[in-house]
């Protein structure tokens, strides 16, 4: 630095550290391996996501700490940069900078400690903290699709016009450069897509975790597979409707197809890769679930979701959906088995807390996460609130980000504006959101409060 | 100081030893130097409220020192009057002839004082001189600051320039109080004199140093009453310190010139300025902060649950355990020592907890419990509550618990009937029996009233149809133990509120301590198994990973077609 630009910084007043996204992964050897992803807003503030699933708000300090641990500084000379912007002793600067470390590692190597109660991390109400990016984009590669579902959310043509790799790879550039770590390949069937190991190692090497959601078939192909795990994919979920061929094949309308998703999963069990299935409730695999559930066990399976029927495409006209009220029952089935067999169960449909509180029935918060917490990338680059919802808010190419994410669409979803009225004054509103606004949207909406005759 | 400035000192410096070369010579010049062998002051107080200073000094000149041909003495403050300056010169100790000196005049040198002109009288180096001067000041008497009634003044000798002076002095400080004083009223100020005397009618306070230095100031006072002076001054808002700190500064620039000048500069102001305006530009530090989205409180748990979450010792949970599946008949106490129970055949109908019935199928035919079984059932209690926890704030729920517990002792508490305290003692006794201070709080509550037993103490004792000391007059039950045995009815006792809290208490206390043979290796049977040792994970990233407890985080909620890890 000149001395002219050093007397120029000795008047400019410290501002906080610009917009940006970095990264960190423990090295290969480590005996508690994490990966941290670490988004820096424009006031300073951040967001730290750990494994693409622990999300933490950071405030300026701890964001700017936060950067310094992930450029792996040591303490001493952390302290010293940090007393030089901020008006702190460095030995205070240094204590709360080696705390701020050990939390932040506990946190990437354990889930076992409640970081509130024990790490003296606060806690926010969810869905309240705003943000400048989804902490998830979904690549809908392609809606061209070997299984042809009966149920199936997609709402356009197989033939949908579909990016080349190199302008995927942008995509990802951009993902990157809005702070967002996590994609994740869905469609139609992201696997028909050619260029989908290119773009895994692409993404991957710029900073991303990368996640595969697939009905598994041509997992079924060993080779295949290890060629995707070669490139980097992290996680893949894997949609199997029963354990029952029949069941599944007529779900997906696709003969054979049961045996090739089956055959993926146990190669994607035996590959040490973190694995999940999906499987979507309706009145075909619903009084057989349990079954289901003993059967991805026994495949070696750990962790398994359940999701309602989607709203959208197919889904909307289907006829097999179980409605919100008569999900209990079959929920007890599903957490029962899952129970039994020592499996990690996710359920991720939002529902109506008065019809179906999952919080009830130790399923976690629920509530409409699009344009938010998630938004998916559509084959021709366009951007929805969710891989379900066919509006777009912009084209993540040629379109700037603020355009998209303060879309009036994005913020009529997060905004809950959908809500009807009996909802808004709901005291379980903040967390409950309305549920799906596609289910709103198709009618099987109705406030049990305005159902009442009393009187 | 930082790097920067560091560089650009040593610039200033460089520079400022080139203008040395023309900068004043009095750097190099032949300096003064001296010992000051006496300094002896007298202070009279005067009733006007000024003062008559009297000096004596001796000095020697060193040897290849700059003869001693001007004096310089400083005064209290400005107010002395040059008029009545005296001095004299005697060779050596000042014993022979007194020689006046003429050329007294406002100093130079010193911020406020004279400079007396030795002229002849130059003392050489090497040689001992003692100079006689007297002075009046005008303004040197104040209002005393701790004592309305009375008034001060305070007097420091002159002192030299350590550049200057060497070797010891003998230093002696004399205060001529007013006349008229009596030893009562007279006061000195901090440090008490050395020896006090009368001279002249008036008393005089003398301190004494007779090794000390020439360079310290040695600042001594004394307070007499208001009505022996006519006038107080307005002690100076500057002191003559202050002027004696400006003139050094002074002294230091006619000294070192330009380099003082760059010497302060880069030394002195701009790491003020540095530290300053870089506190200016820094930001504010917030200690470093992290939060998770989380729900709060996890309700609904039952009060086993609770007490898990409680981490109520396991052989409390245990009877609570036994005493719920009491309250729901399916069970009843055979004996107390050793625990012997039996199943009701078949079992009510009830919402059983799975916890519950682990317990029942824990009971061997015998009647005693098996232990392992408890264990095992302990371990899956303690990790689906963990599991209910998943997404809530445990330090919240922990709160709202214990304020259930508080709540329930508080609502038995302010029953108006013995039925509605025994009845709401009834409902609540799982939560309440959590609490630390069971016993003593079931004593304070149930203290004269009557009480009626619960409806299932049959159950919990069915071989005993009254307590000694009760009235039979509650209602009856049927044990109904077994279907073919036919059931027997009981009578159930009312007691005295004491009885009945002693009765509770002692019988949850026998319960739980008999409950399982040995507590702690019962509780290591499951921590082991719930809290056991940290162990290094294998496999990749790819292989961790999941919603940590207190996350609603992206991977769960989000879109229903999945995603998430």
């Amino acid at each position: 630095m000149s001395i002219f630009d050093q007397i120029k910084r000795f008047f400019t007043p410290e501002r906080p550290l610009g917009k940006g996204m970095f990264q960190y992964r423990t090295p290969p050897n480590a005996p508690n391996r994490f990966r941290m992803h670490l988004r820096i807003d424009q006031d300073g503030t951040g967001v730290l996501v750990i494994n693409a699933a622990k999300v933490l708000h950071l405030n300026q300090t701890a964001a700017e700490m936060a950067k310094l641990i992930i450029e792996e500084v040591p303490s001493e000379q952390a302290a010293r940069q940090i007393a030089r912007r901020y008006r702190v002793k460095r030995e205070q600067a240094r204590k709360d900078y080696d705390d701020l470390k050990d939390k932040i590692f506990l946190l990437g190597s354990t889930d076992e400690i409640c970081p509130i109660t024990y790490l003296d991390v606060q806690r926010i109400d969810p869905f309240q903290t705003p943000a400048s990016a989804p902490y998830r984009m979904d690549f809908a590669l392609t809606y061209a699709c070997d299984n042809n579902c009966g149920h199936c959310y997609v709402g356009r043509p197989r033939d949908f016009p579909t990016m080349g790799v190199e302008e995927w790879k942008r995509v990802i550039d951009r993902c990157w450069e809005v702070g967002i770590p996590h994609i994740c390949f869905t469609g139609g069937e992201a696997t028909l897509y050619p260029g989908l190991r290119e773009l895994i190692e692409y993404a991957e090497d710029v900073g991303l975790v990368t996640g595969l959601l697939t009905n598994g078939r041509r997992l079924a192909n060993r080779a295949y597979l290890d060629g995707l795990l070669q490139a980097g994919l992290d996680h893949i979920q894997i949609t199997l409707e029963s354990h029952n061929p029949a069941v599944h094949d007529e779900m997906v309308c696709a003969q054979g197809a049961w045996a090739e998703t089956v055959e993926g999963i146990k190669n994607s069990v035996a590959a040490d890769v973190y694995l999940m299935t999906n499987t979507t409730l309706t009145d075909l695999n619903a009084p057989t679930i349990e079954e289901t559930i003993d059967f991805i066990a026994g495949l070696g399976v750990r962790t398994v979701a359940c999701n309602g029927l989607i709203f959208a495409g197919k889904g909307r006209d289907v006829g097999i959906g179980i409605p919100e009220h008569d999900l209990e029952p079959i929920m007890a089935r599903v957490q029962g088995r899952a129970k039994a067999h020592d499996l990690r169960l996710i359920w991720y449909t939002p529902t109506r807390y008065c019809e179906f509180n999952p919080l009830e029935h130790d399923l976690g918060v629920k509530g409409c996460s699009a344009a938010r917490y998630n938004m998916c990338v559509e084959p021709n680059g366009d951007v929805l609130p969710c891989q379900s919802y066919f509006q777009s808010m912009g084209n993540i190419l040629r379109d700037p980000w603020p355009s998209i994410w303060d879309s009036a669409l994005a913020n009529h979803i997060r905004s809950r504006a959908w809500l009807p009225e009996q909802c808004r004054t709901c005291p379980d509103k903040e967390l409950c959101g309305g549920g799906c606004p596609l289910y709103a949207a198709e009618g099987e909406y109705q406030c049990r409060d305005s159902q009442n005759t009393a009187g | 100081m930082n790097r920067k400035l560091f560089r650009l000192a040593v610039v200033g410096l460089l520079i400022g030893c080139l203008t040395l070369v023309g900068s004043a010579p009095t750097v190099w010049a032949q300096a003064y130097r001296f010992s000051l062998d006496r300094n002896i002051s007298h202070v009279y107080v005067n009733s006007d409220g000024s003062a008559d200073i009297e000096y004596i000094l001796t000095f020697t000149c060193a040897q290849g020192a700059h003869p001693i041909d001007i004096v310089d003495i400083g005064l209290p403050n400005s107010t002395y009057d040059l008029k009545t300056a005296q001095a004299w010169f005697s060779p050596g100790l000042g014993e022979g002839r007194r020689y006046p000196l003429t050329d007294i005049f406002k100093s130079e040198e010193v911020a406020i004082g004279v400079e007396i002109h030795l002229k002849g009288y130059t003392i050489q180096p090497g040689k001992q001189g003692t100079l006689f001067f007297k002075i009046r000041v005008r303004e040197m008497v104040y209002a005393d600051s701790k004592d309305k009634a009375y008034a001060s003044l305070e007097f420091a000798p002159h002192y030299y320039d350590k550049a200057n002076v060497q070797g010891k002095t003998f230093l002696e400080i004399n205060f001529h109080f007013p006349a008229g004083l009596t030893g009562e009223e007279t006061r000195y100020h901090k440090e008490k004199y050395h020896s006090a005397t009368v001279q002249d009618g008036r008393f005089v306070f003398t301190y004494v140093y007779p090794e000390t230095n020439g360079y310290t100031r040695y600042l001594h006072g004394i307070s007499f009453p208001r009505k022996y002076v006519t006038q107080v001054y307005k002690a100076p808002l500057l002191g003559g310190q202050f002027y004696a700190v400006l003139g050094k500064i002074g002294e230091f620039f006619a000294t070192y010139g330009c380099f003082g000048l760059f010497f302060l500069f880069f030394f002195v102001l701009m790491p003020t300025i540095n530290s300053v305006q870089s506190n200016r530009r820094k930001m504010k530090y917030l200690p470093p902060s992290l939060s998770v989205e989380g729900v709060g409180i996890k309700r609904g748990l039952t009060a086993v649950e609770a007490a898990i979450l409680l981490e109520t010792p396991l052989n409390k949970v245990l009877t609570m355990i036994l005493f719920s599946v009491l309250k729901k008949r399916g069970v009843v106490v055979l004996e107390e020592k050793p625990l012997k129970l039996e199943k009701v055949d078949p079992l009510p109908q009830a919402n059983w907890r799975d916890y519950e019935l682990e317990f029942l199928a824990s009971i061997k035919p015998d009647g005693t419990l098996d232990e392992k079984q408890l264990q095992r059932m302990m371990v899956e209690l303690v990790k689906e509550v963990n599991a209910k926890l998943k997404g809530f704030s445990r330090k919240e729920t922990i709160e709202y618990y214990k304020n259930i517990v508080e709540r329930a002792w508080q609502q038995v508490q302010a029953d108006a009937t013995p039925e509605l305290k025994s009845q709401h003692f009834d409902q609540a006794l799982e939560w309440m029996m959590m609490d630390d201070k069971f016993q003593e709080r079931t004593q304070k509550t149930f203290t004269t009233d009557t009480v009626y037993m619960p409806s299932w103490w049959a159950y919990y004792r069915p071989w005993r149809t009254h307590v000694a000391g009760s009235r039979i007059d509650g209602g009856t039950v049927s044990t109904g133990r077994s279907s073919s045995g036919g059931g027997r009815s009981v009578t159930l006792p009312t007691l005295p509120g004491a009885a009945f809290a002693g009765t509770i208490v002692s019988s949850i206390e026998r319960t739980a301590g008999g409950i399982v043979g040995r507590l702690e290796s019962f509780t290591g049977g499951v921590t082991q198994v719930t809290n056991p040792p940290p162990v290094s994970s294998s496999g990749g990233v790819r292989s961790s990973g999941g919603c940590a407890c207190a996350c609603a985080c992206a991977g769960c909620a989000c879109a229903c077609a999945g995603g998430g890890r």
